[in-house]
């Protein structure tokens, strides 16, 4: 028999407690993953519901590698830093899929097997930092069916289209089917036959596009009575001569939570209706516009098929007559950044996109959507009647009466909200009176923006047909269709805000010592000019004079304009080394007032706190 | 638990009877700022965060959060009024708590009066305000874990300078068991993944780290209240076992 004495007891007691700890730590590790609250500002942290229900839904397994270059990125700490929000974001999705996504994290060294699987599966080597490392920063994903996508490179500046952009991989995965897309058009926008020509006439370039990606089907304009359900996204161009039960199934389509894009255009060009061989008069009286009366009033959108929109603050210049400048075209409009939503993923990264005698959108008082603008106009813009397009000969007479409204329209939109139908009187087993889930619709003002001649030069390149660009118009209806196609949550799925945010004062004070500095180096220059000019004057009027004296007011003066010439230089240098002086004296204060003052005036301040509550107690 | 509030009370009053608290808030204070604006560069980078400022703080507290630790045991031990104290109708457990809690508010108000810093940035920019509480929530968090450290040792010895020395080591080497240095010398012996990675678990500044970027994880929480509960609970055990000596 023994007994332990106190010390040991409780000495054990200590040690027990220490591996307990541990023990208890590492399972709390892995027990309570995800148990987070968020509080950064834009919840960068954060899934949000689209993508957890997109994960939620996965079936058969997804890997992902994601391959970043470790080692070779030692030196480029905010390429590091992106690279850690994407790995979070990734470990975030992993953890909850519930095992279905298996999630490889990759640092792929030079000349190795990682770096050649890389490679191949399709991922940018690029180039980063002084060393000159190529950097791999990407990801790529396959699933059950040999399907393949691929990320190829995670750029800094895309950083709020992060989760945008990884969700849409995923869902991409999850089956390999193509995407049904129903297209009601009006125009000849698909490859067919062409009386006229007795040939075969091939599609636009932008349907082109779409039929790579998606499993595009056309549908008759007037004898659809019901909408396929394998089609999910319906594309509406030109709507002139629909039939009512036509419209009674998009109706019903679009309440059953089908995607609609509308194209309707107040004029447009190439709208071949009234073309008759007979009569070419015919063609150019014809209404060339197109509207959706019914299912707009019912939805309450406000759309004028009467009007277009000038807009001097983006007018293209168009050359009419070879011989003469060319002219801006109040009505054929090129939209930029400006006026492109930077909050829309499916705007977001455009350039530019060409508009030509569009229409415009708003929202009646009544309607039950909210109205998210793509394209805006510029504030310098009107509206005027459609008419005067159609036998106009020169562009520059509808600068004739214009007067900016200061009203930025609205070109391109999306919509969402709950929907009622436009055909109320109508029942049966499965009419629906109002849609279930938020409806989702993009309507355009323009049909030609569609068109080839706005966006893209067709080369013929060895019989081969080479797409050129000059402005982002299919990248645009790409990006629309494909989000609208997507998986409902990945509409929901909105830009983030990036988390780089800038001294906006320090900003401010640079900008105006820049312009001051522009302002005084200026007039310095002017003064340097004028006194130059008058020293070579001088020099002139004594060569023709008496080339050879000075007189004393000559010698007096010249050496006035040399001195003066040096201290306007001597100016100039010193507004260029006060261009950060206040900057930098800007820092300094803080600096003292931080480091110094405040510490020790708030010391102080506790000290008389303290006082000032004891002689109370 | 009225019992552990007047302890509090007295012992917050104590320390700010006497000058050494005042030169230790303005020490705090003068050294964080001029840390994150020479040494971080807080005004250069052009940033609007706190990032720079917070990045200090484990190193200023691994030296100044012992400095007010060594005091809360030592200092009685010494000088005999642990009797006293432990004679008080309060139950140890009470003492100890009620002590730590006073050192851990001084600690919160100096950490409080750094507020200029952050008026500055947000007169610089527009930072997220979110993410600068949860770095002060983790930097107070973490305090709070080096000063339990602080009470168990200073407990042990009835020497203020061993206890400070001893605090500085053992939160130096807590510190350090999240860095890639000592992983690296770890995972080069070929050790589990598990293991590197419970290493790695222990370390006060991953767990800071991940609250200081805006996101209150349940674990670092856990982590730090089970990290200060266990310290706690060994310097009650500690001067249990003292008691005899």
């Amino acid at each position: 028999m023994f007994t332990l004495n106190r010390k040991t007891l409780s000495g054990s007691t200590l040690i027990v407690l220490a591996i307990l700890l541990v023990a208890v730590l590492a399972l709390v590790n892995t027990l309570f993953r995800g148990a987070r609250i968020d509080l950064t500002e834009n919840n960068l942290y954060t899934l949000s519901d689209g993508t957890k229900s997109i994960v939620s839904e996965i079936e058969e397994p997804i890997n992902l590698y994601f391959y970043f270059s470790d080692k070779a990125s030692a030196d480029v700490p905010f390429l590091r830093n992106y690279a850690n929000r994407v790995r979070e974001l990734l470990e975030e999705i992993a953890a909850k899929s519930k095992g279905k996504i298996r999630l490889s994290v990759i640092d792929p060294q030079p000349f190795s097997e990682d770096e050649d699987r890389a490679s191949e599966a399709g991922l940018q080597a690029v180039p980063v930092g002084q060393g000159g490392n190529s950097i791999f920063f990407g990801l790529a994903g396959t699933n059950a069916l040999d399907g393949k996508a691929v990320i190829p490179f995670f750029s800094p500046d895309k950083e709020s289209f992060l989760e945008y952009d990884v969700a849409k991989m995923i869902n991409g995965l999850k089956s390999d089917k193509k995407i049904a897309v129903g297209v009601i058009s009006s125009l000849n926008i698909a490859p067919g036959f062409d009386p006229a020509t007795r040939g075969m006439r091939e599609g636009w370039a932008a349907y082109t596009q779409l039929s790579d990606i998606f499993d595009m089907r056309m549908l008759n304009p007037e004898a659809t009575t019901k909408i396929d359900p394998e089609i999910s996204t319906l594309l509406l161009v030109h709507p002139k001569t629909l039939s009512d039960d036509t419209l009674y199934a998009i109706d019903q389509f679009v309440l059953r939570g089908g995607r609609l894009m509308v194209f309707v255009d107040p004029s447009g060009e190439q709208d071949q209706s009234g073309a008759d061989p007979e009569n070419p008069q015919a063609a150019m009286f014809a209404s060339k516009s197109s509207d959706l009366p019914k299912l707009f009033k019912a939805w309450g959108i406000n759309y004028d098929p009467n009007q277009i929109v000038l807009d001097a603050g983006n007018a293209l210049p168009i050359q009419i007559n070879p011989a003469a400048p060319p002219v801006q075209h109040l009505a054929i409009m090129g939209y930029r950044k400006d006026n492109l939503n930077h909050d829309e993923v499916t705007t977001a990264q455009l350039d530019t996109i060409n508009f030509s005698t569009a229409g415009q959108f708003s929202l009646a008082e009544s309607s039950p959507l909210k109205l998210v603008s793509l394209v805006q106009s510029s504030g310098d813009a009107m509206l005027t009647e459609s008419d005067r397009i159609k036998f106009m000969q020169d562009p520059s007479t509808l600068y004739e009466g214009f007067k900016a409204t200061n009203e930025r329209y609205v070109l391109a939109g999306r919509l969402y909200g709950k929907l009622k139908t436009a055909f109320p009187e109508k029942s049966g087993p499965d009419h629906l009176a109002e849609s279930k889930e938020d409806a989702n619709l993009v309507v355009v003002a323009d049909t030609d923006v569609l068109s080839d001649r706005l966006w893209v030069q067709m080369q013929n390149f060895f019989g081969q047909k080479l797409i050129n660009a000059f402005a982002d118009n299919g990248d645009f209806v790409i990006n629309v269709v494909d989000n609208m196609a997507g998986n409902s949550a990945l509409i929901g799925i909105r830009s983030r805000g990036v988390s780089a945010r800038p001294f906006t004062t320090v900003e401010a004070i640079r900008r105006k010592a820049e312009q001051d500095y522009r302002n005084k180096e200026q007039e310095l220059q002017q003064e340097l000019a004028d006194t130059e000019r008058k020293l070579n004057e001088l020099q002139a009027n004594k060569s023709t004079d008496n080339a050879m004296i000075l007189s004393p007011e000559q010698q007096r003066e010249l050496e006035q304009f040399q001195q003066d010439k040096l201290k306007i230089r001597k100016d100039l240098r010193n507004v260029q080394h006060d261009l950060d002086k206040d900057i930098e004296s800007l820092g300094s204060r803080l600096k003292l007032l931080n480091i110094l003052v405040l510490p020790l005036l708030l010391t102080l301040a506790v000290f008389g706190l303290h006082h000032f509550l004891r002689r109370r107690a | 638990m009225s019992l552990i509030r007047i302890l509090f009370k007295r012992e917050l009053a104590s320390y700010f009877a006497t000058p050494v608290a005042y030169v230790f808030i303005a020490i705090f204070l003068v050294l964080a700022m001029a840390f994150s604006f020479y040494l971080g560069g807080l005004y250069e980078r052009g940033q609007a965060d706190l990032q720079p400022f917070f990045n200090f703080h484990p190193w200023m507290f691994l030296f100044l959060v012992p400095a007010i630790a060594m005091r809360l045991w030592a200092e009685e031990r010494k000088s005999g009024s642990i009797e006293l104290l432990l004679t008080l109708p309060v139950t140890l457990w009470q003492a100890v708590f009620g002590k730590f809690l006073a050192a851990w508010a001084f600690i919160g108000i100096a950490l409080l009066l750094t507020v200029p810093i952050w008026i500055t940035v947000n007169y610089l920019g527009d930072p997220d305000n979110g993410a600068i509480l949860a770095g002060y929530f983790s930097s107070f968090l973490m305090a709070g874990a080096f000063l339990a450290v602080g009470s168990c040792l200073s407990a042990v010895t009835r020497n203020q300078v061993i206890a400070f020395i001893l605090t500085v080591v053992v939160c130096f080497l807590l510190m350090l068991s999240g860095f890639s240095l000592v992983l690296d010398f770890f995972s080069g012996l070929n050790l589990p993944q598990a293991v590197i990675d419970a290493i790695a678990g222990m370390s006060f500044l991953t767990h800071a780290n991940a609250i200081g970027k805006g996101v209150l994880d349940l674990r670092d929480i856990l982590y730090f209240t089970l990290m200060i509960a266990f310290w706690l609970y060994a310097t009650a055990i500690v001067i249990d076992m003292k008691k005899a000596d």
